[in-house]
């Protein structure tokens, strides 16, 4: 199922800072496990996600290390305090959203 | 289109070079993980790297959203203030200070005024990782300038660069970022440079500013150790550093003053004596400290102060140390209030920079000059208000002094060129240049 991409584009530095609220992440792991868990609904492009990635992390939301994995070097993203003080009022903002756009479908359904 | 082809399309779009390596290295990555993921699907080699490459995205829309959020970025409030603090500090001086009976070295002092400019603007755009990378050269070169200026300053009326020894805190910070993970040795051995910076410091601007700068120095080293730089047990480290850094001079003080070898150095113990009781030598030492507390009664809010010694004296002279108390005698203490604030604005723009800093060495060189500039600031105000010892020291940009104007522009430039390089320049970053200029591909 494709959705339009102007209604998740507000959202994905929202979706990106939960996934790492889990554990820390490198970029490529990042696109696997959000099309994962969205069963295939957010098919997020690379040339999208890192510029987010590198605005995150100016923006303190996000900091990154260099790790060694199977012999391979990796840069992984890490969520920090004011990252994860952002999550939280994003999440918020978004349900109160749901709850109204819901709200309306079901006036309109009903 | 290939990966060597779709990676330099990015990386040219990107015009800070020193940002292009690190977004080069983790696109590779990306790129070679997605080609194995369709290997693993059966999909042949050169295809696979195809797929990979299509699904990245249109390398020069990448490319050109990368280049925003890595360009270097300006603190016009800090440029504002220093701008601000020039002007207001020449006037300051013209009006009250060394020049309102000197008004014939106004020359000299444009030309201070601009030579402060431009090493502020030349440290600006510098890249500040220098001192890191470059931390003993860096030394050897502020050692050599504070020689040069001991040299030139012998002969009359010329004073010579005492704050230029300021300058030894930020090369510390340097000194310290290159002996990161290098265990106790690294330790040691950055005790033992401290100890030497005292020493240096000691020989060219005496025991007050030493005292300052062996302080600050000693903050830097327990942030280093703090942050895990020295790789070592931190508490082990902080019991380490108190004995070397703090216990064992003040025992060596100690006993220098039981034995009575402190005596020579009398001058120091007697300075502080006199601090505390100025009318034991009211004719000589403690002349300045019954002045200060007489114009302090006569100051008004607004305006002159009424027989102000300070201003009719001319055994005194209107001094830079003692230029906030000429401000407040010739205006009031309103006027004063207004540049006290502004130091205080000075500090709390310098501290920001510090919080915002997330690569270490970033951290520990505007820690290092803000530091710095809070003390002196604290410092002159608490003298000039007779709550402190009234020495050399000269305030941030209302001095008459061309080093102590060099001093305060390499600091702030410093501050500038860390603020603007906030993103381009990481821990990862902080390393000699190499001959390599292209981004290089390693082909498969």
């Amino acid at each position: 199922m494709s959705i339009d991409k102007a209604l998740i584009s507000g959202s994905t530095a929202m979706l990106i800072l939960r996934l790492l609220e889990d554990r820390d992440m490198y970029g490529y792991e990042m696109i696997e496990t959000l099309q994962e868990k969205s069963k295939n609904v957010f098919v997020l492009k690379a040339g999208t996600l890192y510029p987010l990635l590198h605005s995150l992390e100016g923006k303190n939301y996000l900091t990154s290390y260099e790790n060694e994995v199977n012999g391979k070097q990796r840069k992984y993203y890490s969520i920090t305090k004011a990252g994860r003080k952002y999550l939280k009022s994003r999440t918020e903002e978004w349900r109160e959203y749901q709850t109204a756009v819901l709200h309306v479908l079901g006036e309109v359904v009903g | 289109m290939t990966e060597e082809s779709y990676i330099r399309d990015v990386v040219e779009q990107i015009r800070c070079v020193r940002a292009r390596d690190g977004i080069a290295k983790e696109l590779s990555d990306h790129i070679e993980d997605q080609t194995a993921a369709y290997e693993e699907k059966g999909v042949t080699h050169e295809e696979a790297v195809r797929k990979a490459v299509q699904e990245m995205g249109d390398p020069v829309e990448v490319g050109v959203e990368l280049d925003r959020i890595h360009r270097p970025q300006t603190d016009y409030k800090l440029i504002g203030m220093a701008f601000l603090f020039h002007i207001a500090g020449f006037f300051i001086i013209y009006q009250v200070g060394y020049l309102s009976q000197h008004p014939e070295y106004i020359g000299r002092q444009c030309v201070t005024l601009l030579l402060s400019f431009c090493v502020m603007a030349g440290m600006y755009f510098l890249d500040y990782s220098f001192i890191a990378r470059y931390a003993y050269g860096t030394f050897m070169f502020v050692t050599i300038v504070i020689l040069g200026s001991l040299i030139l300053s012998v002969g009359e009326g010329r004073i010579p660069g005492i704050m230029l020894s300021y300058l030894y805190v930020p090369v510390f910070a340097g000194i310290l970022y290159r002996q990161r993970n290098g265990g106790y040795r690294a330790l040691m051995w950055a005790m033992g440079m401290q100890i030497v910076t005292a020493c240096f410091t000691f020989c060219f601007s005496g025991m007050l500013h030493t005292a300052n700068i062996y302080m600050v120095c000693t903050f830097l080293i327990f942030l280093a150790a703090a942050k895990g730089w020295f790789s070592v047990n931190k508490k082990r480290a902080a019991a380490i550093m108190t004995g070397v850094l703090v216990l064992l001079p003040v025992a060596l003080m100690s006993v220098m003053v039981m034995t009575g070898f402190f005596s020579i150095y009398g001058f120091q113990a007697q300075r502080l004596l006199v601090w505390l009781n100025p009318k034991q030598d009211a004719q000589g030492a403690g002349y300045i400290y019954l002045l200060l507390r007489q114009e302090w009664r006569a100051v008004r809010l607004i305006g002159a102060a009424d027989n102000s010694l300070l201003l009719s004296d001319n055994s005194v002279g209107p001094t830079d140390p003692l230029i906030l108390l000429q401000l407040i005698c010739n205006y009031g203490v309103l006027v004063g209030m207004v540049l006290i604030a502004a130091f205080v604005a000075l500090s709390i723009r310098a501290f920001q920079i510090v919080k915002r800093q997330k690569n270490q060495i970033g951290l520990m060189l505007s820690a290092a000059c803000f530091m710095v500039i809070l003390l002196n600031c604290l410092e002159g105000v608490l003298s000039n208000t007779g709550y402190f010892l009234v020495s050399n020291m000269q305030f941030p940009f209302v001095s008459c002094n061309v080093y102590t104007g060099i001093t305060y522009a390499v600091l702030i430039g410093l501050l500038l060129s860390i603020y603007r390089n906030e993103r381009i320049i990481t821990d990862k970053t902080v390393k000699r240049p190499t001959w390599k200029l292209m981004v290089k591909f390693e082909k498969r």
